[in-house]
Order: structure tokens, then sequence, then C-alpha cells
């Protein structure tokens, strides 16, 4: 009984295998439809709660969590999502895109967001010593993060022209990090 | 690492078989339905153990069986209780589709569950010695 080598990404790539086109078309569509509901189970089982302590936390019904989980995505209200997700103590992100933004632009989307966001860091800190520092330090180590994640992708995808990424920065250069070390942004130099 | 699924020989002549035994019932799509939900909370990194749904039963030795409850998209007729019998391997983050059955044949399935992890595991112990 050997398990055949190929490996499906997903249920929709599976499928694929035994449907014909018009069949796998309706099949995505139907998977698609159920999307929000499936995230919402998928978090409230990486928290390790049951239907019955969520529904609690929420101020619902054992049933009317139940009925959220398999919900299509047509008929789920924001007000349920964000009692849901407010129970899990998650807070809830709506977000307008163009339809059919490619994979490229999400990524430049997302590049952009995490700039205003560290941005906005460094503005709300300015003033406070303390936290100027902290932020400073935090900077720092998103940068390392990105980077070094970046750099992994890269040695997945192009094995052949990369080497084992080293670690650019260190956790004791984040700790010696100065302001003068960033106005002159010698760091990345 | 993302979870990727695999099936055995078993389950794809199975599978073919169901598909054709229950054509336009739509009970095939049920299953693969909560599959997809299964595999989704294995993607956000929870630990197989900790996935509990009215749809997901734990058998021995890890396998869960998947059945087709829980969707309210309509399936012409009354819907047969059938499962879908998977192995989540956390290690290598593969999900088995092991068989496929109802529950007339609950009993020949989870012995043939039963059967590929030890064969599984001979595999895994042979390549590591």
């Amino acid at each position: 009984m050997d398990s055949k080598k190929t490996a499906y990404r997903g249920v929709k790539d599976l499928f694929k295998e035994y449907a014909n086109k018009e069949e796998q078309k309706e099949f995505e569509q139907f998977i698609d439809s159920q999307q929000i509901a499936k995230t919402l189970f998928a978090l409230r089982s990486k928290a390790g709660k049951t239907q019955k302590e969520l529904a609690e936390k929420a101020g619902m019904t054992q049933s009317k969590i139940s009925k959220i989980e398999h919900a299509f995505n047509d008929d789920l209200s924001v007000g349920d999502i964000l009692k849901y997700s407010s129970a899990l103590g998650l807070q809830l992100h709506i977000g307008f895109t163009p339809e059919n933004l490619a994979l490229v632009n999400q990524v430049k989307l997302h590049w952009f967001q995490l700039l205003e966001c560290l941005d906005e860091i460094q503005k709300l800190s300015e003033g406070d010593k303390e936290m100027e520092t902290e932020a400073r330090k935090f900077s720092f180590e998103a940068a390392n993060n990105i980077l070094n994640g970046l750099l992994e992708h890269l040695t997945k995808v192009h094995p052949e022209n990369m080497q084992k990424p080293a670690l650019l920065v260190t956790t004791s250069d984040i700790e010696s990090t100065t302001k003068e070390d960033c106005d002159t942004n010698i760091a990345f130099n | 690492m993302q979870w990727c699924i695999e099936q055995t020989d078993l389950f794809a002549r199975k599978f073919k078989q169901f598909r054709k035994k229950n054509k336009h019932s739509g009970l095939d799509k049920l299953l693969l339905n909560n599959l997809d939900t299964y595999l989704k909370a294995l993607q956000f990194g929870t630990s197989p153990q900790k996935i509990n749904a009215g749809f997901i039963h734990h058998e021995p030795n890890g396998v869960k069986a998947i059945d087709q409850k829980g969707s309210r998209k309509k399936v012409s007729g009354t819907p047969k209780e059938c499962r879908l019998y998977v192995f989540p391997d956390s290690d290598g983050k593969v999900l088995y589709l092991i068989t496929i059955g109802d529950k007339n044949s609950q009993k020949s399935d989870i012995k043939d569950c039963c059967s590929f992890l030890d064969e599984s595991r001979k595999t895994k112990g042979s390549d590591h010695g």
C-alpha cells in the first residue's frame, strides 16, 4: 500500500485529478464560498478553545458558533465575525484591494504597509527617550528578520546562486545600536 | 513549511469507485470540503490533536475520520454516513489520505489504516537504519 509520490498543495489541487474542468470550477467556487468560516474555525482550533468556551466568551450560544463555522461568506455578518474574533482576543482588519490584484502587487502593497507601520512606530516614540530606543531596536530587529526571511526564500528558489544566508545583524548588534548608528545609516552599508 | 496532501493507491482507487457510486449526490464534495477545513486548521500551525469539530472522529493511532456533516450545501437524497480516513504526519507536514468508506466498511477501513501506518513505520525505519 505505497503512497503515491505526488504532493498536492491543497484539496482543489487534488480534485483536479478526478474531475473535469466544469466540475472542478463548481467545486472551487463551493470551497471558496466558505473561506471566512474556515478561517474562523482554524483560529479557534489554534487558540485551543472549544465551541462552548468561545460561545460563553462571545455571549453567543454554542449552536450559533457552529452555524458561523459552517456559514457561507454571503451569510456572515460583520457583527458576528467581530464578536467571534474578539472572543479569541483578535482584532478584525478589513481592507480593500483592486479585484484580481496580482500576487506581485500584493507583495508591493504589504511592503508599503510595513514601511508605514515602522514610520508610525518611530513617530509615536518621538519625545520619549526610552521609547525612542525601543523603537529603534525594534526597527533593527524587524529589518534583520525581514532580510533573513528574504534571503532564506532566495536560497530556496535559487539554491544554485545562493550560499546559506549569514545573519546580518546579531542580537548584540541590536542591543548596542545607538541613535548615531541609525542617523548615519551605517548598519546596512 | 506548508502542509501538503498525499494519497495512497488504495484511496485513489476507492475514491474513484465512491464517486461513481454516489454520482450526482455531491457527497464527494462535502467530504473534500470538510477535508479542506481540516487542512486549513493544520496550515495555521495547530497540532492535529487540538483540532476538534463534529465532522472529525479521532480513531486509534492518530488516524482521523472525516465525515460529510456540517455544510449547508444541499445534496440529493438522504446523505449517507461516509468517512474519509486521514493521517496527519506532523514531522513531514503531510496529510495522508488513506482510504474512504461508509459505516458498513468501518472495521475494514480502520484495519487498512493500521496496515498503512505499519508499512510507513517500516519504511521510515529502514530509511533511518
